[in-house]
């Protein structure tokens, strides 16, 4: 059944308002999802994330990263993968990863990437709309 | 029909995904606060922070998470105080974003009496994990981190230094007002007190709280009262605090807090732990007092009409003046199970009747120089362990010259390997984790020995970094002197070949090498590999 002209302007602005309401009040933040193989060391204690807005001035650590996350041994696995939370959406973020040991001896930077940002709900949309097509 | 329905189910996501965004607004949110941050101009996101704690709690619901960033957050305006009460499954979290990472101080506010850095006052389902608490030179608040009627709060990765002057019945740690369900683990706790972690109260009802993996070291005090590292403190009258659970802590090099005049029955130290008037249903498991001075003993378990107190694979060495164990009072259930006791002037000291539930099994006295002090007799005393080998009594003593390499472990192969009553080892074995991290009174695996490793002592770099620290004694302390960087927390190579760090302390104190399955070896002076194949999504 063919819906009507006006019950479609009604759908039409009921959905713009909670559309609306909803970009509003949902958090405007995204996240990364960072994986790794594993390193081999038997002393091996964790892996720490660097990251932010400005890519890394060094090989080593502090690197003029902005953020430190120390993962410890909550990462140590066959393979290693973290999610960043609470990324700004829209804005592009740089990130490398070290391992460290159990008397705490740091390693250099692995190689560094990027992503920028999106937002979870247009994206979200866009998945949908591609698969409906 | 096609085309609508293509149209029908675009609409139909779009209010869904309009739906999820309102939906949005009730689930747990996520908030920052940094050094950098602002309160004005920040909306709370880890590339736009707040500036402060305190505004950064405000801004919370219950159930949110608010990290901070590496930092030292100075004045009342970064106390951890007000936090939002969450709710089953969702506690409120406050948290450093890199533990020990984040240093909060006094810095010039003058502190009233329920300014404590960290208070929970009436407060549910809250976890604060991995800040340093520095607070120097007020004699209020009585403590720094004060949790008073409140229940399922856990405090996690936290090491408190106190310094300068205090009040004389400060309790660096206090846990009291009735509340239940508390969790303190892997923490550390150092400088001026009167007792260092300190449950209870003349008056309370508290239950349920567990100290898992906590450090304390007693350095100075101006209290005339009694004195320890920790404290579970019963009622005047009548039972008042139960069922207190000290998994893996340590009391570690205290020093003589006692002036040496008046009576010292009131005003002397209890090395490593004290259990004043009637507590009840306290349990130690795989617990350490180490070169701590005590007047009245090393463990001073039971008082007054104190009941139910196990021990359980524990440490008790080199307590001071007189008593590894001391036990008085007048109500029963007392079991000294697989204890290590050595290096004491007398292994223990028992004044409790009546003994008739009264049980000493497995426990190994080593190079004390008496056995007792006073010894009203034990309904069970079998299967101890005795070097010297004429201090040996009881049913099945089991008395050898062997040596004892280790304090925290029976070697295979000695007299005392197997020789309990249950075909394991007379002594203490303190090798694993007791408790399931994380997990409060009655969570599955609260109270189970778990197969993870207990050494190296986590965050032990940290606790020595701050342990280390300028903390001198202040007019009218005692000692008159502080030097904070003895004991374990001294500079210079264990024998094992690393530095000196907690557990080569704790391991090597009978002049043996670290076991290297326990210290990790300086000559390993190679850092790990960069991780490779990293890649972002």
């Amino acid at each position: 059944m063919k819906p009507s002209a006006k019950k479609l302007f009604l759908i039409g602005i009921v959905v713009i308002i909670l559309v609306f309401l909803g970009l509003r009040i949902y958090p405007m933040t995204g996240k990364a999802t960072l994986s790794w193989r594993p390193n081999t060391e038997t002393d091996l204690a964790g892996y720490k994330i660097y990251y932010g807005t400005l890519a890394r001035t060094g090989d080593c650590p502090p690197g003029g990263y902005s953020d430190k996350l120390d993962l410890g041994k909550t990462a140590i696995a066959e393979s290693p993968s973290y999610i960043i939370n609470n990324l700004e959406i829209g804005r592009t973020y740089y990130f490398s990863i070290t391992s460290y040991d159990n008397s705490g001896k740091e390693s250099c930077f692995s190689g560094e990437v990027k992503k920028t940002i999106g937002n979870p709900i247009i994206e979200q949309l866009k998945i949908f709309i591609k698969r409906i097509k | 029909m096609p085309k609508i329905q293509k149209t029908q189910i675009f609409f139909l996501a779009i209010i869904f995904f309009g739906l999820f965004g309102l939906a949005g607004s009730s689930r747990a949110a996520t908030y920052y606060v940094a050094t950098t941050g602002n309160n004005s101009t920040g909306n709370g996101s880890t590339g736009n922070p707040w500036q402060t704690v305190g505004y950064g709690i405000s801004q919370m619901a219950g159930g949110d998470t608010l990290i901070v960033k590496d930092g030292t957050y100075s004045g009342t305006a970064n106390f951890i105080t007000g936090v939002p009460n969450g709710s089953v499954g969702a506690y409120t979290t406050i948290k450093a974003e890199n533990p020990f990472e984040v240093r909060i101080t006094r810095g010039t506010d003058n502190l009233l009496y329920y300014d404590n850095p960290i208070r929970m006052n009436a407060n549910s389902y809250v976890e604060v994990e991995g800040f340093i608490l520095d607070i120097a030179d007020d004699s209020t608040p009585p403590s720094v981190v004060g949790v008073t009627g409140s229940d399922h709060i856990k405090l996690k990765k936290f090491i408190v230094k106190r310094s300068g002057v205090l009040d004389q019945y400060a309790n660096i740690v206090a846990i009291s007002g009735g509340s239940t369900y508390v969790l303190l683990e892997d923490c550390g706790v150092t400088g001026g007190m009167r007792y260092g972690i300190y449950a209870g109260g003349t008056a309370d009802t508290s239950r349920y709280i567990i100290l898992r993996r906590c450090v304390v070291r007693n350095d100075y005090s101006n209290s005339t009262q009694p004195k320890a590292a920790f404290a579970t403190y019963g009622n005047n009258a009548g039972i008042g605090i139960r069922d207190v659970l000290y998994q893996n802590t340590v009391a570690i090099d205290g020093q003589n807090t006692w002036d040496g005049t008046g009576d010292p029955s009131s005003r002397a130290t209890y090395a490593g732990y004290y259990n004043p008037k009637n507590a009840a249903d306290v349990t130690y498991h795989g617990t350490i007092t180490l070169n701590n001075y005590g007047y009245w003993g090393g463990m001073g378990i039971k008082e007054l009409s104190g009941t139910n107190m196990t021990l359980d694979s524990c440490v008790i060495w080199d307590s001071g003046e007189n008593y590894g164990l001391r036990l008085s009072g007048n109500q029963d259930y007392v079991s000294v199970n697989k204890c290590t006791i050595g290096g004491n002037a007398a292994g223990f000291y028992h004044a409790s009747s009546p003994v008739d539930n009264h049980f000493l099994k497995n426990t190994l006295f080593y190079n004390n120089t008496s056995l007792s002090a006073s010894n009203y007799g034990w309904a069970t005393e079998s299967n101890n362990g005795f070097n010297p080998v004429g201090q040996a009594r009881g049913t099945n003593p089991i008395a050898s010259t062997d040596n004892l390499e280790y304090i925290t472990r029976i070697e295979a192969g000695s007299a005392w390997d197997g020789a309990a009553d249950d075909g394991g080892d007379v002594g203490a074995n303190i090798l694993n984790k007791w408790g399931v991290d994380g997990t409060l009174w009655g969570e599955t695996g609260y109270d189970q020995l778990t197969d993870n490793s207990l050494w190296p002592w986590p965050y032990e770099d940290k606790i020595k970094e701050v342990f280390s620290e300028a903390n001198s004694s202040p007019a009218g302390s005692n000692p008159a002197t502080n030097d904070t960087t003895r004991g374990f927390a001294s500079s210079g190579t264990g024998l094992y070949g690393g530095p000196i760090t907690l557990t080569s302390y704790i391991w090597e104190y009978l002049g043996s090498a670290c076991p290297a399955e326990i210290c990790t070896a300086s000559s390993d002076t190679t850092a790990p590999a960069a991780p490779s194949g990293l890649s972002v999504q």
